[in-house]
């Protein structure tokens, strides 16, 4: 068991990369809180050290701050963050509207930060904390048809990394991303060109993948790793 | 669960600090491993383990850079584990100099060592990898062939090198069901170990790298920006060996062609 005694929050949104996670924790012998809003993904979810918390809208920053707090206060020690929310990438690209296009920043980037702030205060008041964000690949490199806000919403995310392991890193907390091409439940399908790996047998990534690569970024022993983002992508990121 | 339960590994340069640390996790969570360097004193640093697991743990003295003995060292870790499922590359060179002063010697025995050794190394072990349609390749590289740490020439252009090597024979390979990714550390503590001077290796008269903000070749700030971890100014080789169980795992299986960064935020800093 590599996360016994460890609390873990989780938070996904429009994928199953954080269903993932929050299970391989579980199965690591974490206590869990999962933050939600697609009741369908955690419908069969069930577990003596897991949490749901249902989150209206992720866009919200001050329902996330509050939930925050008060999760803070019942666990009183948060260890791990990741956060895993996302929406499905448009297929209008420049021409979003821009409600449209403050929908998918806030979602991703705002609801990224205000899901992780409230939580980091606690990592860095014990002195220990470990961060995981997941992103797309679109935000890493350019993908033929790819919304700009869609590239930017994830690109944003690789920014917040940097600044908590700049900041934050005087608290021995870390903070790290794992970039995505899509998973194989359909998410994080940025788009319109060929973005499959090319490792035979295994050329689209899982949740599982992503959530061992997040089990590993959020290892006590993780400890020199921070401001990183690692591309998980069975090797496109390379093509 | 172990990660590496019935694998087998071979490290080449397996007598290095780091490989001696990775030996411990990698028996732990369950591995074989073949340990290959030019020397037999390189052993000595992994006396204990190899004590508590003699039937886990076999030795051979072999070069990198004679693809002949990395192919006898292939053959010999078939023979007496049955297979091979990982390569973890710890070989490694320094050399010394700059872009005016940089000695001949040196310039081509880290490249040799640090790119071709790794290619040999790579070669000999894809027959067996192929076989199985599995394998998982470490490389280990150095944050000075990422970014400008002020090290020697020879050091950040071989570093350089073998990341790009990383990438191509990741292109090459994947068809095969084989990942290959390097990994880029800053500083490592290696003091619980006595050193050994690498072979071939002339005496710096001064450190490759000044400290932070004391100024050197580019001036003061060339090489500013340290670890923001504040009790690890350099890394624990645990912390490195953690690393490469990952990469070495089926936990990384969507992973490769990829340079893991590790140097407690230092990469990120201009």
């Amino acid at each position: 068991m590599r996360f016994e005694d460890r609390t873990v929050c989780v938070a996904a949104s429009g994928s199953d990369a954080g269903i993932a996670c929050a299970l391989n924790y579980l199965a690591e012998g974490a206590k869990v809180v999962l933050y939600y809003d697609e009741p369908e993904r955690v419908a069969s979810l069930e577990n003596d050290r897991l949490k749901l918390v249902r989150i209206q809208d992720f866009k919200d920053a001050a329902e996330l701050i509050s939930t925050g707090e008060e999760i803070a206060r019942e666990y009183e020690k948060i260890d791990v963050c990741v956060a895993a929310i996302t929406r499905p990438d448009s297929d209008k690209g420049i021409d979003m509207s821009e409600e449209e296009y403050q929908e998918m920043l806030k979602t991703i980037s705002s609801g990224t930060l205000f899901f992780i702030q409230p939580l980091l205060k606690n990592m860095m008041d014990h002195d220990y904390g470990r961060v995981a964000i997941v992103m797309s690949l679109a935000g890493r490199i350019n993908l033929p048809g790819v919304s700009p806000a869609y590239a930017a919403a994830n690109a944003s995310l690789g920014g917040i990394v940097r600044n908590i392991g700049s900041t934050a890193g005087v608290h021995f907390v870390t903070a790290n991303a794992v970039a995505v091409g899509p998973l194989s439940d359909g998410s994080y399908q940025a788009g319109t060109g060929d973005v499959q790996g090319i490792i035979k047998g295994h050329e689209v990534g899982t949740p599982e993948d992503v959530a061992k690569a997040c089990e590993y970024l959020t290892s006590e022993l993780a400890s020199w790793t921070t401001g990183e983002i690692l591309d998980l992508n069975g090797g496109r990121f390379m093509i | 669960m172990q990660k590496l339960a019935n694998r087998t590994a071979v490290f080449i340069g397996g007598g290095s600090a780091v490989a001696t640390v990775a030996l411990r996790h990698f028996m732990k969570e369950g591995a074989n491993v073949l340990l290959v360097d030019v020397k037999d004193e390189y052993f000595e640093r992994s006396l204990p383990e190899r004590q508590q697991y003699p039937d886990r743990i076999k030795t051979m003295v072999a070069s990198c850079t004679v693809p002949e003995e990395m192919a006898q060292a292939m053959a010999y870790a078939k023979e007496v584990f049955g297979k091979i499922d990982i390569l973890c590359y710890y070989s490694g060179f320094h050399g010394m100099g700059n872009i005016m002063t940089v000695p001949e010697t040196q310039w081509n025995i880290a490249l040799e060592v640090n790119c071709f050794g790794f290619y040999n190394a790579v070669r000999a072990v894809y027959p067996y990898m192929k076989e199985n349609q599995y394998g998982r390749i470490m490389n280990f590289a150095s944050i000075g062939g990422r970014a400008n740490r002020g090290v020697a020439i020879t050091y950040a252009t071989s570093k350089a090198g073998t990341i790009g090597l990383t990438r191509a024979l990741a292109m090459a390979l994947a068809k095969d069901g084989i990942t290959i990714n390097s990994m880029a550390p800053a500083s490592l503590d290696t003091s619980e170990f006595e050193r050994i001077a690498e072979k071939d290796s002339v005496p710096m008269k001064r450190p490759p790298m000044p400290p932070p903000g004391a100024g050197g070749p580019g001036g003061p700030g060339a090489t500013r920006g340290g670890s923001f971890i504040p009790d690890r100014p350099i890394a624990d080789l645990n912390e490195i060996a953690h690393v490469i169980v990952f990469m070495c795992s089926d936990d990384s299986a969507f992973l490769t062609g990829d340079c893991l960064d590790i140097n407690g935020g230092q990469y990120m800093q201009p």
